[in-house]
C-alpha cells in the first residue's frame, strides 16, 4: 500500500471553496493509486470563528478572574480540528464518492504524555488508520491532538494539544508512523522560498529541494513555512516532505535527505531569515576576573525568569546576550538596580547594575549599600541596552566548509550603511544583529549579495 | 588524508525511546582541533572586512566568529592553521593565538524554547574555575571553547548538571 500523508493548513480549510480544493487534492492522489491519509487543522485564522484563540476566549470570558484548567483549555482548543475533520471527511464524500472516516488524535492513535498545550508525542498505535485503509476508506486525522494514556478520571485518556506547529507536527508523526511515502503540507505560499516575499518583493524565489536541516534552520531563524518538529520527526525516520498550495500545479520544495548524507563539501547559499522585535544587552564589568560570577548570576536569574539569551558573547570587560523584545521589561525589573557580591583573589566587591545611568533609584541604592557595608567597594556595572533590534539570517547549508561568507556579508552589509552589532555562526547560518530599522534593507541586500534570485539555491554546489 | 578524517568529533547522546525527542537537553557534542585566534581590529567594520577578504582569498573557513569592542575572534581548523598564520603575518596586527581548543556543545531539538541552559552552562564552567575562551549559541545548541586540557573536566560536569 502506498501511503502518503496529506496536511491541510486553517487557510485550506477556511471556505467551502477552498475545501473542495484541497478535498479535490486527495481525491486526486486516491485516484493515482495511493492511499492518502488526511490531517487538518482548525478551519480559519487567527480571530475566524473555531480558530484556537476565539475558542480561548469563550472559556476566559466566562469570568476572567477564574482561571481555566489547561486540561479544560486543551479539551476547548481541540474542536476547531474536530470540527475541521468533519467537513473535510464530508467534502471528500461528496465530490468523489470515496468512503472516509474522521478520527479524533487520540482515535488515529497519537499518545503524548500529559503536559496539556504542549504535549509530546510518545507513542503513536495507527490500528485504526491501517484498518480504515484496509477497508479501503480515507483517514481524516485531526491535527495538533492527542490522547494520554488511561486515566481513572476519564476511564479513556486525557484529551492533549501538541503546542505550536501542532499539525505539522501530527502529520509528520503519522507520516512515520505508517512508513509514508511522502508528506505532503498544504498551505498558503508555493514552498519554502529564498526570503519572505513581503521583504524581497518578486526576486523571492521557491526552493525545489531543501535538506531537513536547511528547513529546520530557515524556520528556527524566522521563516514561518513547515514547523521543525514535524521536520525534525521527518528527518529521523527519512519521510520526504513536500510544502505546496493546494490550487497551484506547481510542485512546491521537496524537503528531503540530510546534510550529513552528502558530501562534506558540498554547499548551498539557501535563504536570507528575519526575526524581529529583539533587544540586546551589554554588561560592562570593571575587573575581568569578577567577570565569570556575574555572568552565572545574571544569567541564572534569567533562567529560572524563564528568558531564553540569544547571541551570547562575553570579552574582557563585557558580556552580551540578546533576547526577544516582549521580556525586555522583565529582564529591566530583575536586573536594574540588582547587587552582586564578588569576592576573587580576597577581593570583595558588591557590583550594582544600572540600565539607566544616574537614575534616582540607582543613586538612592548605592548610598543605602554604602551605609550598610561601608567597608566594601560599590562598583557601577552598566546595562547597555538597544532596544529596537533584529536577526536577519543567512542560511547556507555547511556554512563553515565555505570561506568568505562573511567577507561577502560585510561587504553588502558596509556598501548598505547598516549598523551591524553583532554576528553568530552556526552549522547551517551566519545571523547579524541588525537595528530593526535596518531589517528590511538588510534581508535585500543579502538576498541580492548572494544572488538568491538568480536560481542559485537550486543548485548543491562544491568546493 | 582528507578533511573528515583529521577531525574528532565525538556526540554524547543517550538512546532515544520514545517517538518524538524529550525536550530539553539533548545530548553533548566535542569538536576537537581547533585553534582559536584573537584579531586586535578596530570596530570599523571597514578594516574588519579587509581581515575577512584576506582569510577568505587564502581559502581559510572561520566559524564562532565574534565582534567584540577591539578586536574579532574566530575558531579555525588545526589544519588550516599554516595557511591562516601566513595571512595573520601579512596583515600585521596584535594576535593571539591558542591551540589544542576543543568546542563543546550542549544539544537541544529547540534551545531557544528553553530558558536556563545558558545559566547551567555557566555555572558548570565557575564550579570548575575553568578558563572559558568563547561562548556562541544556535536554535539547537549552546557552544564553549575551552583549552584541551580543561575539556574532559568541563564534559564530565557538563553531563552531570544535565544528567547525560
Amino acid at each position: 500500500m502506498r501511503v502518503i500523508v496529506q496536511k491541510f493548513g486553517g487557510t485550506s480549510v477556511a471556505t467551502k471553496e477552498k475545501l473542495f480544493v484541497a478535498a479535490q487534492r486527495v481525491v486526486r492522489a486516491k485516484r493515482e493509486g495511493y492511499a492518502p491519509v488526511v490531517v487538518v487543522s482548525a478551519p480559519g485564522r487567527k480571530g475566524d470563528p473555531y480558530a484556537t484563540d476565539t475558542l480561548i476566549s469563550l472559556a476566559k470570558e466566562i469570568d476572567p478572574q477564574v482561571p481555566v484548567e489547561l486540561r479544560e483549555l486543551d479539551l476547548l482548543m481541540t474542536c476547531g480540528e474536530i470540527i475541521g475533520i468533519v467537513l473535510m471527511a464530508q467534502a471528500i464524500k461528496a465530490i468523489s464518492g470515496y468512503p472516509t472516516i474522521a478520527l479524533t488524535g487520540g482515535q488515529a492513535g497519537i499518545y503524548t504524555d500529559g503536559n496539556f498545550g504542549n504535549a509530546r508525542i510518545v507513542r503513536i498505535e495507527p490500528n485504526a488508520i491501517w484498518e480504515a485503509l484496509r477497508k479501503d476508506m480515507i483517514p481524516v486525522v485531526a491535527g495538533f491532538q492527542g490522547v494520554t494514556e488511561r486515566s481513572d478520571l476519564s476511564g479513556h485518556g486525557h484529551i492533549t494539544t501538541l503546542g505550536r506547529g501542532g499539525s505539522d507536527t501530527t502529520a509528520g508523526a503519522l507520516a512515520a508512523a505508517l512508513e509514508a511515502e511522502a508528506c505532503e503540507i498544504y498551505t498558503d505560499v508555493d514552498g519554502v522560498m529564498t526570503a519572505d516575499p513581503r521583504l524581497v518583493g518578486n526576486k523571492a524565489r521557491v526552493l525545489p529541494s531543501v535538506t531537513y536541516e536547511e528547513v529546520s534552520e530557515m524556520a528556527h531563524l524566522g521563516a514561518k513555512v513547515v514547523h521543525p518538529r514535524c521536520v525534525e520527526i521527518a528527518m529521523a525516520h527519512r519521510i520526504p516532505v513536500w510544502v505546496r498550495k493546494p490550487e497551484s500545479e506547481n510542485p512546491g520544495t521537496i524537503i528531503k535527505e540530510r546534510a550529513r548524507d552528502l558530501p562534506e563539501k558540498m554547499f548551498r547559499f539557501t535563504g536570507v531569515t528575519h526575526l524581529p522585535y529583539v533587544a540586546h544587552l551589554k554588561v560592562h564589568v570593571t575587573h575581568q576576573d569578577d567577570l565569570p560570577e556575574i555572568e552565572t548570576e545574571i544569567y541564572r536569574l534569567l533562567g529560572e525568569a524563564g528568558i531564553v539569551t540569544y547571541f551570547v558573547s562575553k570579552s574582557k570587560n563585557l558580556f552580551e546576550f540578546a533576547i526577544v523584545r516582549d521580556n525586555l521589561e522583565k529582564v529591566r525589573s530583575l536586573l536594574d538596580g540588582l547587587a552582586i557580591p564578588v569576592s576573587v583573589n580576597r577581593h570583595s566587591r558588591l557590583y550594582l547594575l544600572t540600565m539607566a545611568q544616574k537614575s534616582v533609584a540607582h543613586r538612592e541604592r548605592k548610598r543605602m549599600l554604602s551605609q550598610i557595608q561601608p567597608k566594601i567597594e560599590i562598583v557601577d556595572a552598566p546595562v547597555e541596552v538597544t532596544t529596537n533590534c533584529a536577526i536577519v539570517s543567512l542560511v547556507v547549508l555547511n556554512t563553515r566548509e565555505v570561506p568568505g561568507i562573511m567577507a561577502r556579508i560585510l561587504e553588502a552589509i558596509i556598501d548598505a550603511n547598516i549598523s551591524l552589532l553583532q554576528v553568530a555562526d552556526a552549522q547551517h547560518s551566519v545571523s547579524c544583529l541588525v537595528l530593526e530599522e535596518d531589517m528590511v534593507k538588510a534581508v535585500n541586500v543579502l538576498h541580492d549579495k548572494f544572488e538568491l534570485h538568480s536560481g542559485v539555491s537550486e543548485k548543491l554546489l562544491t568546493l | 588524508m582528507g578533511r573528515r578524517s583529521e577531525r574528532v568529533m565525538t556526540i554524547i547522546e543517550p538512546v532515544q525511546e520514545e517517538f518524538e525527542r524529550k525536550r530539553g537537553v539533548t545530548g553533548i557534542a566535542v569538536e576537537e582541533g581547533l585553534v582559536h585566534v584573537e584579531l586586535q581590529v578596530p570596530t570599523n567594520l571597514k578594516e574588519r572586512l579587509n581581515v575577512f577578504k584576506a582569510l577568505a582569498e587564502a581559502g581559510v573557513s572561520l566559524f564562532l566568529i565574534k565582534f567584540h569592542p577591539d578586536s574579532i575572534h574566530f575558531l579555525i581548523r588545526r589544519e588550516v592553521l599554516n595557511k591562516a598564520q601566513k595571512v595573520l603575518q601579512r596583515l600585521n596586527r596584535p594576535t593571539k593565538v591558542t591551540r589544542d581548543c576543543v568546542l563543546i556543545s550542549v544539544l537541544s531539538s529547540a534551545m531557544r524554547d528553553l530558558p536556563g541552559v545558558m545559566a547551567r552552562v555557566a555555572e558548570a564552567l565557575y564550579e570548575q574555575g575553568v578558563d572559558l575562551l568563547e561562548t556562541g549559541d544556535s536554535h539547537d545548541s549552546v557552544m564553549i571553547l575551552v583549552r584541551k586540557i580543561d575539556s574532559e573536566k568541563v564534559v564530565n560536569a557538563l553531563r552531570q548538571k544535565f544528567g547525560l
